[in-house]
């Protein structure tokens, strides 16, 4: 499991995560995937469209990072899912409470409307 | 004609999981399963075997026969830990906001969703005994 984090501009930053969201993926970003946005506050734009396979855990990492920056005032939205990974948000409904966006440009408008 | 089980045995831990994973990878791989049949059985595998790892309690090994008939795979796990029947289990309600959004349970309302049956035995030695069916297409 890989992620690359790139700031984007004020309280902004862009997460690319590659691999496999099962649980030792989620294990082996989780640390830094939030360590990046939440003690900051930052908005940001996820992109998965290498992400081949996401499972519960994966969902849990983003709905809890979600909460957390909603606590803050700050909104993060998904772009790219594909096949498998589409389909089970779509089964868990997440799309619900987090923004689960197809493009790029999409995902940065839903982080940055006002709620 | 029915196939025979290929047995995955992996130790109740996150690195054992880890690795029947990607032995379970390499078997469909070599039953040539591909697409959301494909997918949805590494999912059935990783959510059910989660489940034993992190909350079953088992001190033994995990077993998982995997059977890979012409149109379905079947898994039947193998514990030693608590009873516990996943079918008893009621779906958690799907929240509508980020403010009620809770983090349990999907798992295996998931597996749920994606298999065509399911059937729960605790065995005479003691022994959780889980079978999931999941359709090829």
């Amino acid at each position: 499991m890989d992620i690359t984090i790139q700031p984007l501009g004020e309280r902004l930053v862009s997460v690319k995560l590659a691999g496999r969201l099962d649980t030792s993926g989620v294990g082996s970003v989780e640390t830094q995937f939030v360590s990046s946005l939440v003690p900051k506050g930052n908005n940001a734009i996820v992109d998965l469209s290498d992400v081949d396979f996401v499972a519960s855990m994966g969902i849990r990492l983003f709905v809890s990072t979600a909460r957390s920056l909603n606590a803050r005032q700050a909104k993060l939205a998904l772009f790219g899912a594909r096949g498998g990974v589409l389909q089970v948000f779509e089964m868990v409904a997440l799309g619900q409470i987090i923004p689960v966006c197809a493009t790029q440009a999409d995902a940065l408008a839903a982080v940055s409307a006002t709620p | 004609m029915p196939t025979t089980p290929h047995l995955l045995r992996f130790p109740a831990t996150l690195s054992g999981l880890a690795e029947a994973a990607r032995a379970l990878c390499t078997l469909l791989d070599d039953g040539g399963r591909t697409g959301p049949g494909r997918y949805n059985v590494e999912l059935a595998f990783e959510e059910i075997a989660v489940n034993i790892v992190n909350h079953g309690a088992a001190t033994g090994e995990i077993t998982a026969a995997v059977v890979l008939d012409q149109a379905e795979t079947v898994l039947t796990f193998e514990d030693d830990g608590v009873p516990f029947d996943p079918r008893d289990q009621p779906d958690p309600r799907l929240p509508t906001s980020i403010h009620e959004a809770t983090v349990g349970g999907l798992g295996i309302m998931l597996v749920r969703n994606l298999s065509s049956r399911m059937s729960y035995e605790r065995t005479a030695e003691g022994r959780n005994r889980l079978t999931i069916a999941i359709p090829v297409q």
